[in-house]
């Protein structure tokens, strides 16, 4: 490619990656995001969030992050480029649209979540492994080891391909043991440092424990799916296998394992490295009919699309808590029933869990689960419109 | 044996004084490969028409290509000396320096710069504000490669062909800084000579250095500082490695001591364990906003924060026999 096409394709992904952040502007913050976007310490380690938090004074650091993220997402194309440089065209466009026209791309470029990082992460380890530069920088891969396992707990199911970079280089087997070992100590360190962090990932993993192993297979049918719109998950799986590339199976063993256990959509993404790099180990060894194989791909990730729309009214958290700001009600919220870190981000006073003690002390009851007692207390009035429910003090004024 | 590369672009003037005083002075096997770009002027006719005179004069015209950098690296790419040199071929660079060049090279230098900010050289009569550019680029392409140089930004050098052989495939040429980029991909332990320069005055036609060659000139330091940067962290890739390690067991490991009752006193944990829960319900707080910093026998010390964005942080200690917040007495 000359330079430039090079720079206008750059912009392009550029455009496609702003637009993909403003999708999943729309709905406003999910609680996970919320999380990470204010610092709030679990479930993951704090190197990726505390950066993320440095800006939350800001009016735009939801859209600005969301916009970062798409951006590394989707330009990340480029290394995947790289190692099919010596490929013809077709290989090359191949490669190109199972990463940006996956589902786990499109779904996820501009989430503020930790497993896109991971997955990026990942990726770094992957090209790595698959590039024809056999020298291994073993203290780099040592550091950003203990960089990824620092930004999220999922980096380890990254571990047989880290393991495998480590043991090409040529030094001490003492050596390789510590580049591998004492990031995992570290990490582990931390977690004792954290007891919060310990117990929100217990309560994670084991969120579903009770499922047969049926509805475990199906869940995980459907992210690993969802990661690779079928086409990409199947081909990738297959170039992955067939090219007995063993750190990949390894990891992607183990990805699947972590599904089976703790299931959400966003991990979908962390199939797609291992997917692509499957892809590209194929397209090494032999053609893939390129059209047939695009056209699959878009129609497959449209049927997603179309099944899991995305929303863009804002979600019922920055309804509320507009309103309320709108309002003019001052004083800590009261929320009855359960509420994410989303409606602490949209909101501009203290939220607090209901508590009938305190009650004289709140500005403003909200009732994310109906709470029909608020009705009898005559001093409270329904807000008008509110969904969820929202109660007002009837007259400020008489409670002083 | 020399080969000598002189790129032209609108040289038609001065070229064929400029050959006229190196054939005098070039005394050894030379080449003389003259790079021109198709020049509007003609100056490759005129290149052409002066062999007939000088049998060591060959000219590679190139169509359709431009740039002052790739067509020195282009006749690097076919010349057959042992010792390669450039000059700027507008009579700004003496000619008889090149045989100080030639000798540093034969000397034993890998390569040899013709400096115009080195003691004994000058840069004759620029205009002021191009003086002070000069001077700064000059300052942070001086700091940036493995080889230092004093005006490394000169037109004017010579570099034997063992050393140029190994990193030519490196470069990438763009603009006007070739020796920039040579200095940048030479490894740190080759051997540099500088001779001064004074850099006379443009006899015929005018620069072409603009706009477009000055911001080619901002992004190779940009280019070449980042590859400097890889090559420092991997260089000392081991002490990253160890400074990252350190640096986080020091902000992790006294936390997980201040709270290592925790793991160690089961009371202590059951107790720790139901003041959260209590404090919990009573001020409707979240676990999830309260970091425990330090577990002591009788109390636990948190840290909570307001259920907002931008929500203040307050520490409180908190025994375990009344549960009643108190504001912490001191910072640990
Ligand atoms: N072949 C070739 N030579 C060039 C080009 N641009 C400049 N030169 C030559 O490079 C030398 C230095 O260029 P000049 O414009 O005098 O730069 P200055 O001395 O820094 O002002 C002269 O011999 C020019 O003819 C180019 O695009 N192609
Ligand atoms: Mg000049």
């Amino acid at each position: 490619m000359t330079r430039c096409k090079k720079i206008l394709m750059a912009l392009l992904l550029e455009l496609f990656a702003v637009v993909l952040a403003f999708v999943q502007f729309g709905n406003g913050v999910q609680t996970d995001e919320a999380k990470y976007l204010l610092n709030i310490p679990y479930p993951h380690p704090p190197l990726a969030r505390f950066i993320l938090h440095l800006n939350q004074n800001w009016i735009h650091q939801e859209l600005f992050w969301r916009i970062i993220f798409a951006t590394l997402l989707v330009q990340a194309v480029w290394i995947l480029l790289r190692l099919v440089q010596d490929l013809k065209q077709s290989a090359r466009v191949a490669v190109a649209a199972s990463w940006l026209l996956s589902t786990g791309v499109l779904f996820q470029a501009g989430t503020v979540m930790m497993a896109p990082l991971t997955a990026l992460e990942a990726l770094f380890f992957i090209y790595l492994l698959l590039r024809d530069d056999e020298t291994v920088d073993m203290w780099l891969i040592a550091t950003v080891w203990l960089v990824s396992l620092f930004t999220a707990y999922q980096a380890v199911l990254f571990a047989p391909i880290v393991c495998a970079l480590i043991l090409r280089s040529r030094v001490p087997l003492l050596q390789k043991i510590a580049a591998f070992a004492i990031p995992l100590l570290l990490l582990f360190l931390y977690t004792l440092s954290n007891p919060l962090a310990l117990a929100s990932i217990t309560i994670h993993a084991t969120k579903d424990v009770s499922d047969t192993i049926f509805i475990r297979l199906a869940a995980f049918l459907r992210v690993w799916f969802l990661g690779g719109s079928v086409v990409v998950s199947l081909v990738g799986l297959y170039g992955i296998i067939r090219a007995r590339a063993w750190p990949l199976i390894g990891s992607f063993l183990l990805v699947s394992a972590y599904v089976l256990l703790a299931r959400f959509d966003y991990y979908a993404i962390l199939f797609m490295p291992l997917s692509v790099a499957g892809v590209i180990l194929l397209l090494r060894k032999r053609q893939l009919a390129t059209f047939p194989f695009v056209v699959l791909l878009c129609l497959c990730s449209v049927a997603f699309a179309l099944r899991m729309p995305p929303v863009f009214s804002p979600s019922p958290a920055r309804r509320t808590m507009q309103m309320i700001d709108n309002a003019h009600i001052h004083g800590p919220l009261f929320i009855s029933g359960s509420f994410g870190h989303n409606w602490q981000y949209e909101s501009s006073q203290e939220i607090v869990r209901f508590n009938a003690a305190l009650l004289s002390t709140a500005g403003a009851v909200i009732c994310t689960s109906p709470c029909t007692a608020m009705d009898a207390r005559s001093e409270w009035a329904h807000f008008r419109f509110s969904d969820p429910a929202v109660y007002v003090l009837k007259n400020p004024s008489d409670t002083n | 044996m020399l080969s000598l590369i002189l790129p032209t672009f609108n040289e038609s003037k001065n070229l064929p004084e400029l050959i006229g005083a190196l054939e005098k002075v070039l005394t050894m096997k030379h080449e003389i490969i003259v790079v021109d770009d198709n020049s509007p002027d003609k100056t490759w006719e005129v290149a052409e028409e002066l062999k007939k005179h000088h049998h060591t004069l060959r000219v590679l015209r190139r169509v359709g290509r431009r740039g002052l950098s790739s067509a020195v690296t282009e006749g690097f790419a076919i010349a057959q000396g042992d010792v390669l040199m450039v000059m700027d071929s507008d009579l700004q660079h003496d000619p008889h320096l090149v045989i100080d060049l030639y000798d540093a090279i034969k000397g034993g230098a890998d390569i040899a710069v013709a400096s115009r900010y080195m003691k004994g050289g000058s840069v004759g009569e620029w205009v002021r504000g191009r003086r002070y550019l000069s001077k700064a680029g000059t300052y942070i392409a001086h700091a940036l490669p493995p080889v230092h140089s004093s005006d490394p930004m000169s037109g004017f050098f010579a570099v034997s062909s063992k050393s140029y052989e190994p990193i030519a495939k490196k470069l990438y040429p763009t603009g006007f800084k070739i020796l920039l980029e040579v200095l940048a991909a030479l490894p740190a332990k080759s051997k540099l000579t500088e001779i001064p320069l004074q850099f006379s005055p443009r006899k015929h036609g005018e620069s072409k250095l603009n706009m477009k060659v000055q911001w080619q000139f901002v992004l190779q330091i940009v280019r070449i500082a980042t590859v400097r940067l890889f090559q420092w962290l991997r260089s000392y890739q081991f002490s990253v490695f160890l400074i990252a390690c350190g640096f986080t067991a020091v902000l992790v490991a006294p936390r997980v001591w201040a709270i290592h009752l925790l793991y160690t006193d089961a009371t202590v944990r059951k107790n720790v364990q139901h003041t959260m829960k209590v404090i919990s319900d009573t001020q409707g707080w979240l676990i999830s906003d309260m970091e425990v910093l330090a577990v002591y026998k009788d109390h636990i010390r948190i840290d909570h924060r307001e259920h907002r964005k931008g929500g203040t942080v307050t520490c409180f200690d908190l025994p375990f026999d009344s549960i009643s917040p108190a504001l912490c007495s001191f910072r640990p």
